[in-house]
């Protein structure tokens, strides 16, 4: 195509052009088989075809005025939020189901987007749908779209997984790899299907137009796009341009239209004309903010870490099987093992309980492959850790109970523990001190969890779990949370206040942490519940900064990156408590710096759109 | 458009079969056939309600309204049913009624049966968030189409055995032409309007696409005027250190000119280009389904007539549906 040349200044205009509307029609197959009905005689009564017409005349959809699949989900959900309806009918109705959909956090993008997906399916508009998340997400938006919006989607893992995929959800960061050498991305196959939907979430991380994650994106042949961030911008105007671009190319103009028509002097932070730049915007953008909408009340966190001050015996104890796991447990059949493998599956059974590290060590005495030498300081603490008179932890964990209880009787409590042996070994004692205690582990058939969800909400005060087995599950009449032990992820801490932190909580969350002084434990508490989890941030803001950071993404250990910094600290301190705690506040200043950073975002956000 | 009234009187005809009780304006139906329980994926009872706060204060209540899901359920459970149907015409008529020519009719007597079709097609056109639907009822005999009013007959349910193998293809052919007339009327009427809305959007991609073109080449020519202008002035310099400098220059905006003219520049500009045009014409296409979902046999006697012609005795046969002699 040759493009006229134009002399500076001059206004030009494209020529015109013919438009062609592609036409698609179905094949003749099934009338076939009709004819061939009325051929072999096959008749049926006349009067049921009636009843099909009638029946075609009432399931007739006019024009988008309601959600005709909101009945159908209604019961899923726990609440009825009318601003999460009246996004999705904007997006349908008025956006052409191609938006930005920036509601500030905590108002449930993630429904509003499912009710967009599932009024689609049920209309008939979609069949192929995709869903690119930060990779810790990918989970949750596959529970919660088969929970509530009874949709199967499946994840795509492999480059050779999209031809079979109808209903496909990704990792962002897995499927922009490119390859250099073949100049083409990994997951190019995905840009060969032409998707009816396709939904973003934290779609901010699609400011730079240079980068493979934007460009992946922006390949994709798409009928509908919603692009899902509370932030959608930094601080840079420039990064809203280029998500705007993926959306609607040429709806903010070229990049140096945009420059002249909404920088002061081309001055990428400052706006020159914020009410024209926010109507621009609305024609493509849904956005609502906290204290504009009705029904959510949003509730505090309130951290307490307990100190739990062991006695010389179980301080010997847990220092020697520290150092077991550091020095000797690596003599495995006589040949070092992975110091990561050892450090990842075990320092959690260690930590949590007397009962879980004396598992731990009987494990190794049993097992023929461990080198004899490791089997013998293993036998001899085991031996220690029967001698011990006295457990400190769950002494401490009976008073923290006994207190709340006295504060407020008979108010419910949700005790987390990492390990199954520890869920029983608390469960028996507090059954001892006359509680009445609901066990909730992995494993439990889904009958069996609505039981004894029912259970704990109607009848027992107290509820063990394991992550494994209340994942996805809500317990908003419930505000006291303790964390016998805490898992080493923040992600996975998040998880378990979230399950209390929800919409429908009537009180301000307690966090009770047992910390053991002295030890490495104390630093990881402070570091994950007081620099991370409980620091006023709302509920889904957290993995929105760690996915900022690209700290939520698998590292090289197949667990999250924060988490491998935390053990990685752990391993290299080489069990000297000053050195991991300096490792430690080394990643509290990097959080810091990303949450500072995200704060900062807000407010620009919050400034610009509001 | 159905009124409450009718979809309710669907309601209650789809479930003849079970139990029916209406209180305060709930339909609550229950001992439903497992058959359609198993397809609707729920036990019976149902609750059925009509207006939107019925049914949230209703604990467990459908809520049913003109494309409501559970209409639609219903839909689908009836997609395939009913889709092949026999009927019978009974007609006996007597020979003061027959009017043919100047013959004078002495007697009349069935001889054999003749055959109408009727085929229903359901045609759904699909664009961006909006669907529409039309139904086209087909009477036709051979290659003709036939104004068939069933009101002016008595017409029952058929017996197979009463008629002979029948092949309906070449009438579903010329049936399925006479749809694609009317079908194309709402083609047409559905592409104007979806073409007005492309051209707006192919014309923002368009003319994206012709300023980013245009800035490039304003690019091109700045760049091209500056070496002009260092190259002037190099002519005119004398000091060493001068003269290194503007060939210094002279050499980055040369540089920098033949990356701004790299064909792969503009191929990348137009490559996207035509991605995004064709992403919105994916976006505004049109999907048409037509399908035949009922084809009725309806039979019917031919009469033998005993007529006098010019004094002469002689037979014909009378289709008493189209009235005529065959």
């Amino acid at each position: 195509m040759k493009r006229p040349k134009s002399k500076k200044g001059t206004k030009t205009k494209a020529k015109s052009f013919n438009v062609d509307i592609k036409v698609m029609q179905s094949s003749t197959e099934d009338d076939l088989k009709i004819l061939q009905n009325i051929k072999n005689k096959h008749f049926e009564d006349r009067k049921l075809f009636d009843l099909r017409l009638k029946s075609e005349e009432a399931a007739k959809q006019t024009e988008i005025k309601e959600l005709i699949s909101y009945p159908l989900i209604k019961k899923n959900l726990l609440y009825n939020l009318p601003h999460q309806q009246e996004g999705a009918l904007r997006i349908l109705r008025d956006l052409d189901g191609r938006a930005l959909l920036a509601d500030e956090v905590g108002l449930g993008k993630t429904i509003t987007a499912g009710m967009v997906l599932k009024e689609c399916i049920v209309r008939g508009f979609v069949k192929k749908a995709l869903i690119l998340t930060p990779p810790s997400l990918v989970n949750q938006w596959k529970e919660e779209l088969l929970n509530k919006f009874n949709l199967d989607f499946k994840e795509v893992n492999n480059e050779n997984e999209w031809a079979t995929c109808g209903f496909a959800i990704a990792s962002i960061d897995r499927v922009k790899n490119f390859n250099t050498l073949t100049n083409e991305f990994k997951h190019s196959k995905a840009h060969d299907i032409y998707w009816d939907i396709i939904i973003i979430d934290e779609a901010h991380k699609l400011k730079d137009k240079n980068t493979f994650r934007w460009r992946f994106v922006d390949k994709l042949q798409k009928k509908r796009l919603l692009l899902l961030t509370a932030t959608p911008f930094q601080n840079n105007l420039i990064e809203l341009y280029n998500l705007l671009s993926l959306l609607r190319r040429g709806h903010l103009g070229t990049i140096s239209e945009f420059r002249e028509s909404f920088l002061v002097n081309g001055n990428e932070r400052q706006p020159l004309n914020p009410a024209e730049l926010k109507r621009k915007l609305s024609e493509v953008m849904v956005r609502r903010r906290r204290d504009e909408v009705k029904g959510i009340n949003y509730r505090s966190r309130i951290p307490k870490i307990i100190s739990v001050e062991l006695t010389w015996e179980e301080k010997r104890a847990y220092e020697s099987v520290v150092d077991l796991l550091l020095v000797h447990y690596l003599d495995f059949n006589g040949e070092p093992i992975n110091t990561n493998l050892a450090a990842y599956s075990v320092l959690p059974k260690i930590t949590s309980s007397t009962k879980s590290s004396i598992e731990f060590l009987e494990g190794l005495v049993s097992n023929p492959k461990y080198h004899k030498s490791t089997q013998e300081i293993a036998q001899s603490l085991v031996e220690d850790f029967n001698s011990l008179e006295q457990d400190t932890k769950i002494e401490k964990l009976i008073s923290i109970i006994n207190d709340i209880d006295s504060n407020d009787k008979g108010t419910k409590i949700l005790i987390y523990t990492k390990h199954p042996v520890t869920l029983k070994y608390i469960s028996d004692i507090l059954k001892k001190q006359k509680y009445n205690i609901t066990e909730f582990a992995g494993g439990l058939t889904p009958l069996e969890k609505t039981q004894r969800i029912n259970e704990f909400r109607n009848h027992s005060q107290i509820l063990i779990s394991t992550e494994t087995g209340a994942e996805g599950l809500n317990f908003q009449f419930c505000s006291n949370l303790i964390n016998y032990d805490l898992p080493w992820n923040p992600m996975a801490v998040e998880q378990r206040i979230g399950r209390l932190d929800r919409i429908g909580q009537k009180k301000n969350i307690s966090v009770y942490n047992l910390a053991t002084k002295g030890t490495m434990e104390e630093h990881v508490v402070d570091l994950i519940i007081n620099k991370m989890c409980c620091i006023g941030l709302v509920m889904g803001e957290l993995p929105i900064i760690l996915f900022n950071m690209g700290l939520d993404s698998s590292g090289k250990t197949g667990t999250s990156k924060i988490e491998e910094k935390i053990m990685s600290a752990f391993l290299d301190s080489k069990n000297n408590l000053y050195r991991f705690a300096g490792d430690i506040g080394k990643v509290g200043n990097e959080i810091n710096k990303g949450i500072e950073e995200y704060t900062l975002t807000k407010k620009y956000t919050t400034q610009l759109l509001n | 458009m159905m009124t409450k009234n009718n979809i309710k009187d669907f309601i209650i005809d789809f479930f003849k079969e079970s139990k029916i009780k209406e209180e305060n304006g709930v339909l609550i139906i229950s001992e439903v056939r497992k058959e359609v329980e198993d397809f609707l994926g729920k036990k019976s009872p149902y609750k059925l309600v009509f207006d939107i706060n019925s049914h949230d204060k209703i604990k467990d209540s459908e809520l049913i309204m003109q494309g409501s899901y559970f209409l639609l359920a219903l839909r689908g459970f009836l997609l395939d049913k009913g889709n092949a149907s026999i009927q019978k015409i009974v007609i006996t008529p007597e020979i003061k009624d027959i009017k043919i020519g100047n013959y004078n009719i002495t007697g009349i007597e069935q001889t054999n049966i003749s055959y109408i079709a009727e085929f229903n097609f359901l045609t759904l056109f699909q664009y961006l968030n909006e669907k529409k639907q039309e139904l086209n009822k087909i009477f036709i005999k051979g290659k003709e189409v036939v104004e068939l009013d069933l009101n002016n007959f008595t017409v029952k349910n058929g017996v197979k055995e009463e008629i002979k193998e029948v092949d309906l293809l070449n009438e579903y052919n010329s049936s399925k032409k006479i749809l694609l007339g009317s079908v194309n009327k709402e083609i047409n009427s559905i592409k104007k309007y979806l073409k007005t809305k492309l051209s707006k959007e192919i014309e923002r991609v368009k003319n994206h696409y012709f300023k980013q073109f245009k800035e490039k080449d304003e690019e091109v020519e700045r760049c091209e005027e500056k070496i002009k202008l260092l190259k002037g002035k190099l002519k005119h310099t004398y000091y060493e250190r001068d003269i290194m400098i503007l060939k210094r220059l002279i050499r980055e905006s040369e540089s920098r000119l033949e990356n701004l003219k790299k064909r792969t520049y503009k191929e990348r500009l137009l490559a996207e280009e035509q991605f995004h045009i064709n992403d919105e014409i994916e976006k505004h296409s049109l999907s048409v389904k037509g399908n035949l979902i009922n084809a009725t046999l309806y039979y019917y006697p031919l009469f033998t007539l005993n007529v006098l012609d010019k004094g002469k005795s002689k037979k014909i046969i009378y289709d008493p549906i189209l009235k005529k002699i065959v």
